[in-house]
């Protein structure tokens, strides 16, 4: 078992004749991962690294049933991209797309939950299962195979997370980046219980930030997991109201969506809180040996 | 992007919500005769402007060229004009707003009959309501919202009309926020928006017609604004000696939180953001120039890179940094596509190389704390 990615996937990549797209593509080709398809309007019957271009998603899905969809479209034409992918009844969304208009990002969010679809960003990096399926922008040469499983914001540092891992022989199950943006579909509270289900993952790390409460709208659902949770969150010296990098990381009027304030609250709730990647590298490495 | 004040109200009066009478200057020779007595308000991007004195009343030409004298005195990049209006005869303050709420992921609307500077010590009379993103601010809701503020019936009308315009706004301009803080039924029971608070998603602002032609700097040093446009994301932090250099915004964060846990100070974070998938060197080395200006002591460059290329970096970090001349208080970490290339490169120079993440980390403190 694995989360929201398994054997049975089989990769839709919209946007795929862009150059990230045709980036993806051959990653995936190189790597094993079952694409099947890509979407751009009018470029239907030609092929991306052997993988065939069609003009619609429904003519994909008639021809090559995917059943997730890596999106990669411009933010200018992704909140219709996103539609089209709910319309037909994909379930599973990687939406890699950044800058895109908040607006939109409140349809897409909201159109995804009216069809129950567990969609990933917009600015998600992806998920990856090492030796299943790797949809995201990290190279499969990084992935080593074990029991941690991660959810996070940010892709850079959940890369150089299970890298630090990497270096104690400890791999990840899965890890699944649900996007830096202040307004985003799936998250902590969604990606969470999937690993308490999952026989693969013994662990999970949360990975989060400064700005908005979603950290924190996790606590019930930890509370009532049996696997050990540990969480690092981002930013504890960036002033408020200071944006750093995502467009989500940004301290709120009223300060209490600081990372200290986040890592008090977490921590009062019995998560173990490191306040480095280095000490979580150290922490997860111990409860790993025992 | 934060409009100021006197933006806002300009949006205002094009949707036909009423606004009081008044005008801009940017020096003193610009003042005109209106009634009195008049507000002079400095306009600025933070609030809080009262207890700032940062707004005044004057009664007569003599105050208000003594008031608008000694605001414009205090002005700075960011504050640079006065707006000058008729005070308005209050009989009550109301507020509105209008957002977009990220824990909901909903737009919402917020209304109260005790408007004005406590706004915030009233929070158990601001009522809240969700606004489906589907089917928008309608008759119903409208109906909902006017009833908590216990209107008089001729005024309900009135109300929910300038609810209609606000959120007309919110959805034109694909605005943050639409603010009304406080809006004013004076004694002649006109509503009249008394304030104007208007945020705009920067990723939209370049796309409005006219909000385009504003320029985005306001919210940013001009290191930050200059390394924006370059289409990386720069923020600025005073006090600090180190300048951290990263590809992507969550590793940013966390080598902050690393190095300010063992007593180092960053004073400029870099997420080079879309820059790392160059396949040439020209916006980097922009990039490296502007960083070299700051007055940092160290600067630490690190990236995992999945789909740039570590010897593009690495090409850049060597046009860029070998005039400087302690070379070595330059730490690089470079790891990802071409790294091999990229060491050699950098090989034979005086840059500090580290392999590893947080031993590079490591030097850059020691460095910024050595004498």
């Amino acid at each position: 078992m694995s989360v929201i990615i398994d054997k049975e996937t089989r990769v839709v990549i919209q946007g795929i004749t862009g150059s990230v797209g045709q980036g993806f593509a051959k990653k995936m080709v190189e790597d094993g991962t079952n694409i099947v398809s890509g979407v751009t309007p009018g470029k239907g019957g030609e092929k991306v690294y052997d993988v065939p271009v069609f003009n619609t998603l429904e003519e994909a899905i008639n021809k090559t049933k995917p059943n997730i969809s890596l999106i990669v479209v411009p933010a200018q034409y992704l909140k219709d991209a996103v539609f089209e992918t709910l319309y037909y009844d994909i379930k599973k969304l990687v939406v890699y797309t950044e800058n895109v208009p908040l607006h939109d990002e409140i349809q897409m969010v909201y159109y995804s939950k009216i069809k129950n679809a567990i969609m990933l960003g917009p600015n998600s990096p992806g998920l990856a299962s090492p030796g299943i399926a790797n949809v995201s922008d990290f190279n499969s040469h990084y992935l080593k195979k074990g029991r941690v499983g991660i959810v996070s914001k940010s892709g850079t540092l959940t890369y150089e997370i299970i890298d630090g891992l990497n270096q104690f022989g400890l791999g990840v199950s899965t890890f699944t980046c649900i996007g830096g943006d202040r307004i985003n579909g799936v998250d902590y509270v969604d990606i969470l219980p999937l690993f308490e289900k999952d026989t693969e993952t013994d662990a999970v790390i949360m990975v989060g930030e400064i700005g908005g409460f979603a950290e924190l709208r996790a606590i019930p659902i930890i509370k009532k997991m049996k696997k050990k949770v540990f969480s690092y969150i981002a930013g504890q010296f960036i002033p408020k109201g200071k944006k750093i990098g995502h467009a989500g990381a940004i301290i709120g009027q009223s300060g209490a969506d600081s990372a200290i304030n986040k890592l008090q609250k977490l921590n009062e709730a019995g998560v173990e809180t490191p306040d480095t990647i280095v000490k979580l590298f150290s922490v997860v490495a111990e409860f790993f040996s025992k | 992007m934060k409009l100021y004040e006197y933006e806002g109200k300009k949006i205002f009066e094009n949707y036909h919500i009423d606004t009081p009478e008044g005008y801009v200057v940017e020096n003193i020779s610009e003042i005109k005769d209106i009634a009195f007595p008049v507000l002079v308000k400095a306009q600025v991007l933070f609030g809080g402007r009262g207890q700032k004195e940062l707004i005044k009343q004057a009664n007569d030409k003599k105050e208000i060229v003594k008031i608008s004298e000694e605001l414009l005195g205090k002005r700075d990049t960011q504050f640079t004009r006065l707006l000058i209006e008729n005070k308005l005869n209050i009989k009550k303050e109301y507020y509105l707003s209008i957002f977009l709420d990220r824990e909901t992921k909903k737009p919402a609307i917020m209304v109260s009959e005790h408007g004005g500077v406590d706004i915030e010590k009233n929070q158990k009379e601001i009522y809240y309501f969700e606004i489906d993103p589907f089917i928008g601010l309608t008759p119903f809701l409208l109906r909902n919202i006017s009833s908590k503020l216990r209107l008089e019936s001729n005024l309900i009308k009135i109300f929910i009309d300038i609810s209609r315009k606000a959120f007309q706004i919110f959805t034109d301009y694909q605005a943050e926020l639409v603010e009304i803080n406080p809006l004013v039924l004076d004694t002649s029971n006109h509503f009249i928006a008394a304030d104007a608070k208007i945020i705009i998603d920067d990723s939209i602002a370049f796309i409005l017609e006219d909000i385009k032609n504003i320029s985005k700097k306001r919210d940013y040093s001009n290191f930050e604004f200059k390394v924006n446009q370059l289409g990386a994301i720069a923020s600025e932090i005073t006090g600090g000696n180190i300048g951290v250099i990263t590809s992507g915004a969550g590793l940013l964060m966390a080598t902050v939180d690393i190095i300010e846990h063992s007593g180092g100070k960053v004073g400029a974070g870099i997420d080079v953001a879309e820059i790392a998938f160059d396949k040439d060197t020209h916006r980097l080395k922009m990039l490296f120039d502007y960083v070299k200006k700051l007055n940092l002591k160290v600067i630490l460059i690190s990236f995992f890179l999945q789909i740039g290329r570590c010897d593009i970096f690495a090409q850049s970090i060597y046009d860029s940094f070998s005039d400087i001349e302690e070379e070595k208080s330059i730490i690089i970490r470079l790891k990802g596509n071409f790294q091999e290339e990229a060491k050699n490169i950098l090989r034979n120079t005086k840059f500090t190389i580290s392999e590893s993440f947080q031993e590079a980390v490591g030097i850059a403190v020691k460095k910024s704390l050595e004498r």
